[in-house]
């Protein structure tokens, strides 16, 4: 029951919904490295080789996500999602497939690699078979109910952190480094939420497999886990991983993220990531 | 023990201290990743084989392929979703409305104003060569009216607002090209960047049956067309053939949302109410080209189309008219709009030149006859802030301008010569999205002088399927004859739905 003037509610939910689903921390992906700064050099190599690594092109992807609340409440969302590089930039369109409310609510992004430009954000609402344009600037929102943010969607440019490399270790029988990540300003704390990351880089593969951040806002942590990684098409990729929100020792909300039927290198035009094809459906 | 000794043996004592308090330093920043087994059973994957992405095509055989059994191309190809719900309103200002049969009779519209069992089906078939069919039914029973008496409510009332089953939008669409798609049936197009207010967007006609509580699946009267849409990277084009006439549903006279024309002789007050479907005179054509850019984008539209409202013309003497004709009128849109986008703030502008409108030339106290060669200037500006937390905050103010009418002592108060409106939204989800509440305020005038409704809503989401939304209701009472006269029209409102 919802007003001829405005938009329906799941709709408004999903206003702000509007992100690439490259999943930028779980592909460990990072804008291109511009200036040096005063840190440890060793930790920026590092994080610059993460942000050289491959992590493909051409991709399409299904992805589920899971959220559960502390009462062991699951909630459940399906996605398809179509991802393609244009050289530095990243363009996607995703689509939703349940739940039934939200069906065939897209997002087209175009990820501009220049940290001066906004990101392009465009959001197909169908019960008002419409498209809108959204700013995307504020990144610090929870997207789509799930403890990924905005921010953890998006590419965060190297130079807006300074690197320290606490120590080596090993996680999963694999080692790994251990670098700080802070940001270098007030922008960039207020447009993520976050006043500090700890990456656990992979040594085998530059790969994040694990990230604790310090939320600003409540004083909360969030912890990434990458569960499953596997090769494909020679690329590593995430295709199991979670975010717990912990308040102190006690967790708060947990989001799974699985990705499946992932492939590299599909017939992927510029045109399909369009408003047109936007409307037409997954 | 000398000073020396004592700070040498502090110092002893405090370096592995100090080395301790590091590591534990270390070992708390680095820790925190333990699990909570009550929150990993999700994450067991053992059973999960097949239903990871139960509705996703790609991950499917093509359900063309000439030997895949009838049943299964049956479960690749069609897909049935839809939607059940209740819903309840409630009227807690006793108020009452001249019947619209009987003179002297009126209905009161106190209490329970409605009950109903509404329902939302979509079959979408998927053909080769990425074309596919959708088509939606939609309908509701109202039970409020058998709760109540039939009796109560004149003709019209209960043929509007009793029950209804419709069809949504029918349609065959496909690309005939990589750049070209084709569009065949029954379609909604929402043309402009408003949410609120309607500028450029002419093509469907609405459902107002009850302003403000349309269920917004609803509220645009799909129209049959001929659609064809290109794109050539940034730029894309839309062309319209419409050779559906479809109208406006109105509240019907009996309605509490009837505007107040009560000084009108009572065979006036009885404008046609629903909107009939027909395929007479020659088809309406409309077209776009859209623009789009980094940060920015821009749309020209231009239409030759009905009106939604249908042209309503005094039948008898002009003097002393004896009722109203109802019949189409076509008029001109050539208009532009665009987004800016700066940061957190979208900006968003409206302009729209309206040529051979049709003006119901209505006064209080004298009746002019209608008019249907007049122009107007419709613009729109707004603004979005998307702040933290997801909040948002939406202001658009539109002026709707006749161009060749009068002014002072003739401007009309039905339609008068500038008329300013306003839309303020405000949403905010809470509780990772579950919860989202909306405060909506539409008003006509600068400063909403003139009538107006705000509404508050709460939406919750119950589980992946059931939804419950409520809210309240409040009308702004105010000169405006349609608008201004439902100031007891206020309600709260409640749905249940369920969606599969």
């Amino acid at each position: 029951m919802s007003s001829g003037w405005s938009l329906s509610s799941p709709a408004i939910r999903l206003v702000r919904s509007g992100v690439t689903i490259a999943i930028a921390i779980a592909l460990g992906v990072f804008a291109a490295p511009k200036p040096s700064f005063a840190d440890d050099p060793k930790a920026r190599e590092i994080m610059e080789r993460v942000d050289a690594r491959d992590d493909g092109d051409d991709q399409t992807s299904n992805i589920e996500m899971t959220l559960i609340d502390k009462r062991g409440h699951q909630r459940v969302r399906h996605l398809r999602s179509f991802r393609k590089d244009k050289g530095e930039d990243a363009y996607s369109i995703m689509f939703f497939l349940t739940p039934a409310d939200v069906r065939d609510t897209g997002f087209l992004t175009y990820d501009y690699d220049d940290p001066s430009r906004d990101d392009d954000q465009w959001l197909y609402l169908p019960a008002l078979k419409k498209t809108k344009r959204i700013a995307s600037s504020n990144k610090s929102g929870s997207f789509m109910g799930s403890d990924f943010s905005y921010a953890d969607m998006t590419d965060r440019p190297l130079e807006y952190y300074e690197y320290k490399l606490l120590q080596e270790s090993e996680v999963g029988g694999h080692p790994v480094w251990v670098i700080e990540a802070i940001p270098v300003n007030d922008e960039e704390i207020k447009e993520t939420g976050y006043t500090r990351t700890v990456h656990f880089i992979r040594k085998d593969n530059f790969f994040q497999i694990r990230a604790k951040i310090w939320v600003k806002k409540g004083r909360r942590n969030k912890y990434l886990e990458v569960k499953e990684l596997e090769e494909i098409d020679g690329i590593w990729t995430a295709t199991l991983m979670t975010m717990t929100t912990k308040k102190g020792n006690k967790t708060e909300h947990k989001t799974i993220l699985r990705t499946s039927d992932v492939r590299f290198g599909q017939p992927l035009e510029f045109d399909a990531f369009s408003v047109r094809r936007l409307e037409a459906g997954p | 023990m000398p000073r020396v000794l004592r700070w040498t043996a502090a110092l002893a004592l405090a370096l592995p201290l100090a080395a301790n308090a590091q590591e534990d330093s270390l070992s708390d920043l680095l820790g925190g990743f333990e699990d909570d087994p009550s929150f990993d059973e999700a994450l067991d994957g053992s059973d999960r084989e097949g239903e990871l992405d139960p509705e996703t095509r790609a991950s499917r055989p093509d359900p063309w392929l000439p030997d895949l059994p009838f049943t299964a191309w049956l479960s690749e190809s069609v897909d049935l979703s839809g939607s059940l719900g209740v819903g309840a309103v409630y009227s807690y200002l006793d108020h009452k409305v001249s019947h619209g049969d009987e003179v002297g009779r009126s209905t009161s519209y106190g209490n329970l104003t409605r009950l109903d069992l509404d329902g939302f089906l979509q079959l979408d078939v998927s053909l080769p060569n990425e074309w596919k069919i959708r088509a939606e039914a939609l309908g509701w029973y109202d039970f409020v009216y058998r709760i109540k008496g039939r009796g109560d409510y004149g003709g019209a009332v209960i043929d509007v607002y009793e029950w209804q089953v419709d069809t949504g939008e029918v349609y065959l669409t496909g690309p005939l090209s990589k750049n070209l798609d084709l569009t065949l049936g029954r379609k909604i197009v929402n043309w402009g960047r408003s949410d609120t207010f309607r500028v450029v967007d002419v093509i469907n006609p609405l459902d107002n049956k009850e302003p403000g509580l349309v269920d917004i699946e609803d509220l645009r009267r799909p129209k049959a067309m001929i659609k064809l849409d290109a794109t050539v990277r940034a730029w894309s084009a839309q062309f319209l053939i419409i050779p559906e006439n479809r109208y406006d549903r109105q509240p019907p006279r009996g309605s509490d949302f009837f505007p107040d024309l009560t000084d009108l002789p009572g065979a006036l007050l009885s404008p046609p109410v629903d909107g009939r479907s027909d395929f007479s005179g020659l088809p309406g054509l409309a077209a776009k080209v859209d623009g789009r850019f980094s940060g920015w984008d821009f749309s020209i539209y231009g239409a030759y189309v009905d009106e939604s409202s249908r042209k309503l013309d005094f039948v008898g003497p002009s003097a002393l008219p004896t009722g109203v004709r109802a019949e189409a009128n076509r008029f001109g849109l050539l208009g532009a709009a665009g987004n800016f986008i700066r940061g957190a703030w979208l900006f968003k502008i409206e302009v729209a030149w309206l040529s051979d409108l049709q003006v119901f030339r209505y006064r209080r106290g004298q009746i002019l006859p209608s008019s249907d060669d007049k122009d107007r200037i419709d613009s729109m500006i707004g603004v979005e802030y998307y702040g933290p937390d997801n909040l948002t905050i939406a202001l658009e103010i539109v002026n709707r301008h006749l161009l060749n009418e009068p002014t002072g002592p003739a401007t009309l108060q039905l339609t008068p010569q500038s008329r300013f409106e306003t839309g303020l939204r405000i949403s905010r989800p809470f509780f990772r999205e579950r919860l989202n509440l909306t405060a909506l305020a539409v008003g006509l005038g600068e400063r909403f002088q003139n009538g107006g409704i705000v509404r508050f809503s709460v939406d919750y989401e119950l589980d992946d399927a059931w939804n419950l939304e409520t809210g309240i209701l409040i009308f702004m009472g105010g000169p405006d004859q349609g608008l201004g006269s439902f100031e007891s029209n206020d309600r709260v409102y409640a749905e249940i739905q369920y969606s599969f």
